[in-house]
């Protein structure tokens, strides 16, 4: 009927989709290496009338064009890598990147999944896992007899053992992405590479712009809890006139239907 | 008065075109580089009022003009708002806003096309390119490319970890800006009526910054309140001119 009804009914679906990404952040504003999404939204396609620069006589034109909008859309979800806060916890095998790059994980089906997340356990064989039991790639296993374990911001990972000897175990690399915005979020704070992402570039931690690994350290949630609860209030008022636009559609529609007795 | 119908039917339409392009903006309140428009009324079919008077002469009248009146009004343009929006911090390092006037340039490989919507991906290849995949372009009208450690200056060039440059982003501006035309997703394109883009100099961009919507919220709401009032008041006059309508037909020619 009204194009109006249509175009704000487009803007409070958007503004719907905004706060389900503020939602989402706000409930992993603790999470260790999630790193936040944002709705972006672009205007949809105009319905010309009349075109700007149309001849309306033989020396003039039209100086604008008589169009109408039909609303917005969800352009993108985009996932922001900037860093979360480092937050000390002494743990041995808790490490966090301080810059740019990922640890790889190794899923149950074979695949390599990618992770911000340092939290890493020690599972029954010794191998270092994450907290769901996925292990790291490179695999490093911990001797039963080391007594401390000693991780170097390259990523050298060395163990003291009880007769005080000190036993290197292997190296922790980290990979980089072209475009880290393209990964794909799978839940548990890992991403799969896509086309998109493009492939991964291997590298030594501390080298070549990869960030250094901080031991003991973990990465926080990058959310900022004070831009998204700005966002919140932004979706809600946008939200509300949006509403209050096919609001008075509607009143305009009932004007017209009593106009006749 | 029937004609007072007609006329007021098309003031009720204007506002039907005041609402649909309010809720528009509306719901682009929160687009980034989005901008708002304004609609511009014009009166159409004007006509000349005459008063007859006895002339002079006999058995004939004079016609004597005693004003115009205005039976009609269209909607006559639909005007760009080319004010900036509001500058919003994101800390994306490929979030550009230009900070006075111009507008990037991007591109599907055929057309060009022009936006003030900053918000850039890198994507596999280390292009730039907007959310719908158009590329943006640099001063020479190339893709622009960014290493893994390339950095974006606030003068739009693209610089290696060292300094060496790469390319300098293009910003550009146009003699008539409001003749763009929108082709959605927050780009315009060049008409005869904008001129041709020429290239700005020394552009200033905000990198981690994007221009918001420069709609505002509270000049759309008075527009809402004025259009739904104006067509209450405008269903009053053609239910009173139905009314009168009605007493002619009724009962100013009843046979008793």
């Amino acid at each position: 009927m009204m194009i109006s009804l249509y175009s704000s009914a487009t803007g409070m679906t958007t503004q719907q989709s905004k706060l389900d990404t503020i939602s989402n952040n706000l409930a992993n504003v603790d999470t260790t290496g999630y790193k936040k999404v944002r709705a972006e939204f672009q205007d949809l396609v105009y319905q010309y009338v009349k075109n700007a620069g149309t001849p309306t006589a033989q020396t003039s034109q039209l100086p604008t064009g008589l169009y109408v909008g039909h609303g917005a859309k969800l352009a993108a979800t985009t996932r922001i890598f900037t860093l979360g806060n480092l937050e000390e916890t002494g743990n041995a095998l808790d490490l966090a990147i301080a810059g740019d790059g990922f640890f790889q994980i190794q899923l149950q089906d074979g695949r390599i999944a990618y992770t911000r997340d340092g939290a890493f356990k020690v599972d029954s064989t010794g191998r270092i896992v994450t907290s769901t039991g996925n292990p790291l790639v490179p695999n490093i296993v911990i001797p039963t007899t080391a007594v401390a374990i000693n991780i170097s911001p390259d990523g050298i990972v060395s163990a003291e053992m009880q007769d005080g000897t000190v036993q290197n175990l292997g190296n922790i690399t980290l990979v980089r992405f072209v475009n880290p915005a393209g990964l794909k979020g799978i839940g548990e704070n890992l991403f799969l590479a896509t086309p998109a992402s493009g492939d991964p570039i291997e590298g030594t931690p501390n080298q070549d712009g990869f960030g250094a690994l901080q031991q003991g350290f973990l990465e926080k949630s990058n959310v900022d809890v004070v831009k998204e609860m700005v966002g919140m209030i932004v979706a809600q008022r946008a939200y509300d006139l949006n509403a209050r636009a096919i609001q008075t559609a509607d009143d305009m529609l009932r004007t017209v239907s009593t106009l006749k007795r | 008065m029937v004609r007072g119908l007609y006329i007021t039917t098309m003031g009720m339409l204007l506002d039907e075109a005041t609402l649909n392009n309010l809720a528009n903006n509306l719901a682009n309140v929160d687009t980034a580089g989005y901008k708002g428009d304004r609609l511009a009324f014009r009166t159409y079919l004007e006509r000349e009022i005459y008063r007859r008077e006895p002339h002079p002469e006999r058995s004939k009248v004079a016609l004597r003009r005693i004003g115009r009146l205005e039976m009609a009004t269209v909607l006559d343009e639909v005007r760009m708002d080319m004010s900036c929006g509001k500058i919003e911090e994101t800390g994306s390092p490929y979030d550009l806003a230009i900070k006075e006037d111009g507008f990037f340039a991007v591109t599907d490989g055929e057309n060009i096309y022009f936006t003030r919507n900053g918000n850039f991906y890198r994507d596999a290849q280390g292009r730039l390119v907007t959310s719908e995949g158009y590329r943006l372009l640099d001063t020479q009208g190339e893709t622009v490319v960014v290493g893994l450690d390339d950095y974006i200056a606030p003068d739009g060039s693209i610089r290696r970890p060292g300094g060496e440059l790469r390319s300098v982003i293009g910003v550009y501006q146009f003699e008539n800006p409001v003749g763009l035309r929108k082709v959605g997703y927050t780009m315009f394109a060049t008409t005869d009526e904008s001129g041709e883009p020429a290239l700005i100099e020394n552009p200033s961009l905000m990198v981690g910054f994007l221009e918001r919507s420069n709609v505002e919220p509270l000049k759309e709401m008075v527009k809402m309140i004025e259009a739904q009032r104006h067509f209450e008041i405008s269903q009053r006059v053609i239910t009173t001119t139905d009314a009168l309508l009605d007493q002619v037909v009724n009962q100013v020619g009843r046979l008793r």
